[in-house]
């Protein structure tokens, strides 16, 4: 049953050298397409309604697959396309490609709210315009080709280990163990005083919440601790911050009892608080093709191949 | 670093103090561990002068990841290897906590294809051609299964998928070692290595002269009980048990094989398709079309395998569903509310008809199988048991009493060994020699064997009862 709590790792040597930033793609630009690509896979998860484990496996695969393979050999709408396909797989929630197809292109369209207010306005981006929303049989056909093939190469890239474990169970099973999610049942022995302000089941259910919601920030943290970092020291992290965050008193150096080194939830700890690379107050923008803006820590990136390209060339040339 | 105060320390004066009691604790488990470090070190370089270089360097791999994961490209040969768990237990004397370390596998690209040498076809499915090829860096004879996926139009089958995985969660002695999957130049050209097995159980039952004996019997279904009851904690259910997935090498060991269906399962049951294990190895809650069922279906299949490791053939050889059925019913009696309860709101069960008199409840394992022990038929009928929910567990299976009385089950090591088929060998016979040149041999009288005249006349009429046998052990 060790299993569980250990899942593939990506080696300090993977980490050193990213494989796009030799194509010539700057670190920079490298971490806004990852957190792009983590933000379009939640919000296409979430129009599937997919369930989070779902979508955090495809997020996990994409990080582990641009490991070992180059951002232009790979552009990322396949490769979260592809991502996401193979997630469904391995989570036991086949979609059809079509579908996947469709949901990313409305987020990529002027309709989305992924789409930065300004460009639509300006541009010549009416309703009317099919084209910005309805995807063509011929450009299905090509981009159902291209995601197959992507499948079929994250699947060599990764060596068909497919095996993500994630932290979301084992956390709510940590919470468990604590003892800060139970309710107070009448018929056993009255807990001691002090353990009572643990017993408040709206405060439990929002410890929960935020819990899972530092689990999944750190899915779309530059660090990428998700490839660094076993799930139960993810778990762990999560619980402590939401912990501290809501005032939750846990037992002394509890971590332990989970084989997590104060080093290392501390590490955690600052990559999930100050995981956000785009700071909060700046929205993050996503087209498919244009020129990348930079406006009050947010901005607009786009995700196309010839996009990258020229911002890639244009921030070497700076 | 341990001088440095963390940046997560509070601060207070208690905590100071316990963080000063911590330290010094520390240092001194420190000063034991580099004393142990260099200790291990001066025996790890008398043995490196022994060793070649690369084993060394194999071995060196094979060591945990050390404490904390560093950054550096750099191997840093100074960093102290962990102690052993064992070493590492014995140091806690502090207060201080022994962390579990969990192993990480590596996330590299799959190897190619042209390192191995195909050798020879083992067999061919529907769902791929298995071969037999070595590895051309260590020489190692392997297994390599090259999936079909010319048809595939939904991208790479989630079966396919699931086999991979379930193949990587279940290690275990007695399921078919997964080596590693490697990839032709072709996206569709996906192969799976295996460890190369010399035989499969189906093959050899119809090859061995005499059935197994008990001990051996035991021994294999021991085997096969822990690896399915493996299988099952970790949320696996095969699917697809059954005499010719079950692979044998000449040491004794029974592997499961073929994961081609199994799949993960889990509690609530999820949606599941009906149409899995092949007929012979089906439960009757699956041919009574039960839309949920779960890792009972093995242990069914695991019944079938039991009896037929002691008939030498199938134990239920239906030609339909219906027919199955009916083979089923015949030995194991029929279904009533009170031996399966629910039986009757199963959908296929509605089609069903058939007389409940005292001849056709409970089973006739005991005519059946006539040299079996008391509890050989007590463990064949609850591995057989009609209703799922009163099936025997293969974890509750491992501990019958049948496995623990006389005979005893027999070492893996005192295995007979056979000529593998689909390692092209061939069974040497022992013959006699060919004759010598003189006159022409001449038969005298009647034998009577071939027409079952004379001595043996009248032997299909005779009264067949349990009999006896020389060989039960």
């Amino acid at each position: 049953m060790v299993s569980i709590f250990s899942t593939p790792l990506a080696k300090p040597a993977q980490l050193a050298s990213s494989p796009s930033q030799l194509a010539g793609i700057p670190e920079p630009l490298e971490q806004k397409l990852r957190l792009v690509a983590a933000r379009l896979l939640q919000a296409a998860g979430a129009l599937i309604q997919l369930p989070q484990p779902t979508i955090a496996t495809a997020i996990v695969l994409l990080q582990r697959f641009y490991l070992t393979t180059a951002l232009p050999t790979s552009p990322l709408l396949p490769t979260c396309l592809a991502a996401l396909f193979l997630a469904c797989k391995l989570t036991e929630r086949p979609q059809k490609p079509r579908d996947l197809i469709n949901v990313f292109k409305y987020l990529l369209s002027p309709a989305s709210p992924l789409h930065p207010p300004h460009l639509s306005k300006s541009s010549d981006s009416s309703p009317s315009n099919r084209d910005l929303y309805y995807v063509s049989e011929g450009d299905y056909t090509a981009l159902r080709s291209l995601l197959l093939a992507t499948e079929a190469q994250i699947l060599r890239a990764l060596g068909f280990d497919t095996t993500v474990h994630l932290p979301y169970t084992l956390a709510f099973n940590y919470l468990q163990s604590l003892g800060v999610l139970t309710h107070k049942s009448p018929t056993t022995a009255p807990p001691p005083a002090d353990e009572e302000a643990l017993f408040n089941p709206l405060q439990n259910e929002k410890l929960v919440a935020s819990t899972f919601a530092y689990l999944t920030d750190m899915l779309s943290s530059p660090s990428q601790p998700y490839l660094t970092h076993h799930p139960h020291e993810l778990a762990v992290a999560g619980i402590y911050m939401a912990a501290r965050d809501h005032g939750v008193k846990l037992p002394e150096r509890w971590w332990e009892v989970w084989d997590v080194e104060r080093e290392t939830l501390g590490f955690l700890v600052v990559v999930g608080r100050g995981g956000t690379y785009i700071s909060s107050s700046g929205k993050i923008w996503i087209v498919e093709e244009g020129t990348f803006e930079e406006r009050d820590g947010g901005g607009v990136v786009a995700i196309g191949r010839d996009s990258v390209a020229q911002e890639a060339l244009r921030l070497l040339a700076e | 670093m341990s001088s440095k105060k963390s940046r997560w320390e509070n601060d207070s004066a208690e905590d100071a103090e316990e963080a000063a009691r911590r330290k010094a604790a520390k240092e001194a488990k420190r000063l034991k561990k580099a004393q142990k470090a260099e200790e291990e070190a001066a025996a790890a370089a008398a043995a490196a002068r022994q060793e070649q270089e690369h084993d060394a360097a194999l071995a060196v791999s094979d060591e945990p990841p050390s404490k904390r994961r560093k950054v550096s490209t750099e191997p840093d040969e100074h960093a102290p290897t962990p102690p052993t768990a064992s070493a590492r237990y014995l140091d806690r004397d502090d207060g201080e906590a022994y962390l579990l370390r969990f192993p990480a596998a590596a996330i590299q690209p799959c190897n190619s294809v042209d390192d191995y040498e195909p050798l020879n076809r083992i067999e061919e499915g529907s769902y791929g051609v298995v071969s037999r090829a070595r590895h051309l860096f260590t020489g190692e004879i392997v297994a390599l299964k090259k999936l079909k996926l010319e048809k595939e139009t939904d991208g790479f089958p989630i079966t396919s998928l699931r086999e991979i995985q379930t193949l990587m969660a279940a290690r275990h002695p007695h399921v078919v070692n997964l080596r590693e999957v490697v990839v032709g130049d072709q996206l569709n050209q996906v192969y799976i290595v295996m460890d190369f097995i010399e035989h499969d159980l189906k093959t050899l039952l119809d090859d061995m002269p005499e059935p197994f004996l008990q001990s051996e019997v035991k021994t294999l279904m021991l085997q096969l009980l822990s690896a399915t009851a493996t299988m099952h904690a970790n949320w696996i259910m095969h699917r697809d048990l059954k005499t010719s997935n079950l692979l044998m090498n000449n040491r004794g060991q029974m592997k499961i094989a073929d994961f081609g269906l199994a799949r993960t399962f889990g509690d609530p049951c999820p949606p599941l398709t009906q149409l899995v294990v092949t007929l012979w190895y089906r439960s009757p809650e699956l041919l009574l079309g039960a839309e949920e069922y779960g890792p009972a279906i093995d242990v069914w299949s695991i019944g079938c395998i039991f009896a037929e490791l002691i008939l030498k053939e199938p134990l239920f050889q239906g030609k339909s569903e219906i027919d199955q059925l009916s083979k089923i019913f015949e030995l194991m009696g029929v279904p009533t509310d009170a031996n399966w309860p629910g039986w009757r709101r199963l959908p296929n069960s509605k089609s069903l008809n058939f007389p409940r008199t005292k001849q056709t409840t409970g089973h006739l394992l005991r005519s059946k199988f006539p040299l079996l022990t008391a509890n050989g038929v007590a463990l064949l009928a609850s591995l057989l048991s009609l209703d799922p929910e009163q099936r025997i567990t293969a974890e509750d299976a491992l501990s019958h009493a049948y496995f623990r009385e006389d005979p005893k089950p027999k070492a893996e090591a005192m295995f007979p060994t056979f000529p593998s088929r689909a390692g092209q060998e061939k069974r040497r016979r022992l013959s006699p020699s060919a004759p010598a040149r003189g006159e022409a041999p001449q038969l005298f009288g009647d034998v009577g064997l071939e027409g079952r005249s004379g001595l043996f006349a009248g032997m299909e009429e005779e009264e067949v009862g349990g009999g006896f046998s020389l060989r039960v052990h």
